[in-house]
């Protein structure tokens, strides 16, 4: 007897919850039909920043699950991010060194693509290669970058010397590569750092053999 | 006679999917007279995969050990690798991961009481308690930028603040779940189907539990009273106020029991933490990594989850160990199946909370007519929600 009371009881609380139910409204969002954003702070689709990011690839080098790559292709680098490989954990942001941010998760969280050559994003800068051995060194707005952040000490190497005066004339320190051999004269130029460490032991005209 | 026999289950084999699992029950008609388990068919290579990667990158790969707890995974990697680097964490970096750590417990409890109630046919238990639940993923979706993979912890700290407003949306979110919580309560204890559903099936006893190590929730209604909250605190759990819940039954109806009380611990420990929260920085630097081995535990909501890391002075571990509570649990399900009937197979493997939830297949071994017969997930759920209904009738 006192059993069933009790279940009466319970009854009439789940009855209670019913019709609660019945007239409130849903407590799911129709979502594709309305809308339901992500609240600030989501972590959702990466995006790059055309203006600001700068293509060092800082962010290919922490992104753990490998989904930001680098190609060098001729003159211009491309950094590209796969959706389908990303985990959105935000360390692309985390690391990227400038203050602005050149690679940013934003709040979108719609990633429907009908082909998976689609689920990706991608930037392209203009890439400074060596010029004799024509090995990619790095974009010209990493160099501007770093020109700027070592103020009068960007003197002290010749490369970004060279990219100074480029620069200064108004023209884009991007040469075609000429596969010579390296010479004195060559201590000024563009160089990677082992085309510019053979041109350094070069001495007086007393060609040393490597 | 036993029949002795080999099954390669071939199926649906996706790690996203209903996570693959073999059970194998030898039956005398409805009972079960004997169990073999296999494990192994969701293995990642994440151990190795860490050994390839820095140790900011291993905080998210470890943290995809598991979707449900994917806090106390990245959170044990840290303390681990902090050990070895010899750094003291930041006080409110500690607090915010015990927050995190708490409601990961309550999301977590919650998924697991609704899955329960779907096994036995209460399905509006289901719809309470993700309804409960989805209520706390809220929150980590506004704090941590995820309602999954929160990726809130790093080497030395977390990744983000608790923010003011963050703090007033987590305190009431907590008196909803408190509420939410001790309806749970009434709606079990009261409701007879469920209470004969879940009274004395799948009994573990207190020296099968001792024998078999059992961890979590599981270890704690055999009558055990382990808690890594307790026991080696970890975080800010020493500076916390809790009990931990304890029942001797040892049956699906005490894992139950404690697993809702643990909520409502879990609740008390939240509002401690996040009024006491100390302010300072929420991170330290770790400047350089020494040679040496670290050991962390955690109490993951499924038990104790443990992370060994070795590190040879690189920016890269070079052994990583893992053992998930359910690795514990798992082998415990034999004694606890054995002398059972089909029909209440899937809520006792499921009352044990394993990790890879969904049980991808059964054999059954008839041994009295000497045949096989294998049944999907959904045929034994029809099994199991067609003995509620006759225990309705019945009651």
């Amino acid at each position: 007897m006192k059993k069933d009371k009790k279940r009466s009881l319970l009854k009439i609380d789940e009855l209670s919850e019913a019709l609660r139910s019945a007239f409130s409204k849903p407590f799911t969002v129709k979502y594709p039909y309305a809308p339901s954003p992500a609240p600030e702070g989501f972590r959702g689709k990466p995006e790059f920043d055309e203006e600001k990011c700068m293509g060092c690839g800082a962010c290919s080098e922490v992104c753990p699950g490998g989904a930001i790559s680098i190609i060098d292709e001729g003159d211009t680098r491309k950094i590209e991010l796969l959706y389908g490989t990303c985990t959105f954990c935000g360390l692309c942001e985390e690391c990227c060194p400038i203050e602005e941010k050149g690679i940013r998760l934003t709040t979108e969280f719609k990633m429907v693509f009908s082909d998976k050559d689609e689920a990706r994003t991608s930037i392209e800068k203009p890439l400074v290669r060596c010029e004799r051995c024509g090995e990619p060194i790095t974009t010209v707005d990493h160099l501007k970058w770093m020109i700027d952040r070592l103020g009068p000490l960007a003197f002290s190497n010749a490369t970004l010397v060279s990219v100074i005066y480029d620069l200064t004339l108004g023209k884009i320190p991007i040469k075609e590569p000429e596969a010579k051999e390296i010479d004195r004269a060559d201590v000024i130029g563009i160089l990677c750092p082992k085309c510019r460490r053979k041109a350094a032991v070069i001495d007086h005209g007393y060609r040393v053999k490597y | 006679m036993k029949r002795e026999c080999t099954i390669i289950p071939m199926g649906p084999f996706h790690p996203a999917l209903a996570e693959p699992e073999f059970f194998k029950l030898s039956v005398k008609g409805e009972k079960i007279i004997d169990v073999e388990i296999r494990i192994g068919y969701n293995h990642r290579g994440i151990e190795k995969l860490a050994e390839g990667l820095t140790y900011n990158q291993c905080i998210f790969l470890v943290e995809r050990v598991c979707g449900i707890c994917s806090n106390i995974h990245p959170l044990c990697f840290a303390q681990a690798v902090e050990e070895i680097a010899g750094v003291e964490v930041p006080d409110r970096a500690k607090y915010i991961r015990t927050v995190i750590a708490e409601l990961e417990r309550i999301h977590s409890h919650f998924l697991w009481l609704g899955l329960a109630g779907h096994i036995i046919g209460f399905d509006t238990l289901l719809m309470w308690a993700w309804k409960a639940r989805e209520l706390v993923l809220d929150i980590f979706e506004t704090v941590t930028g995820n309602r999954q993979s929160y990726a809130m912890n790093a080497i030395g700290g977390v990744r983000r603040d608790l923010k003011k407003e963050h703090i007033s949306k987590i305190l009431k979110t907590m008196d909803e779940a408190e509420r939410a919580t001790k309806r749970f309560i009434k709606a079990i204890s009261g409701d007879p189907v469920t209470l004969s559903r879940l009274k004395g099936v799948g009994v573990l006893s207190n020296e099968d539990a001792k024998k078999y190590c059992v961890v979590g929730p599981v270890a704690r209604a055999s009558g055990l009273k382990i808690d890594i909250r307790k026991d080696y605190p970890y975080a800010a759990y020493d500076e916390m106020d809790f009990d931990i819940p304890v029942r001797r039954d040892g049956d699906a109806l005490a894992k139950t029991e404690v697993r809702l009380e643990e909520l409502l611990q879990s609740i008390r420990i939240i509002r401690q933490a996040v009024d006491a929260l100390p302010n300072g920085d929420i991170k330290c630097e770790v400047k350089e990594m020494p040679e040496g081995e670290g050991l962390s535990r955690g109490e993951a909501p499924r038990g104790e989850d443990l992370h060994y890391v070795v590190s040879n002075g690189s920016n890269m571990p070079e052994r990583v160990k893992i053992r998930a509570p359910t690795f514990m649990n798992l082998p415990s399900i034999k004694p606890q199946l054995i002398g059972n009937t089909i029909a209440d197979a899937l809520i006792i493997i499921g009352a044990i909370d394993p990790c890879f939830c969904c049980t991808d297949r059964l054999t059954v071994v008839d041994v009295k007519e000497n045949r096989e017969k294998i049944m999907s997930s959904d045929e034994l759920l029809q099994r199991s929600r067609k003995k509620s209904s006759a225990d309705h009738r019945g009651s």
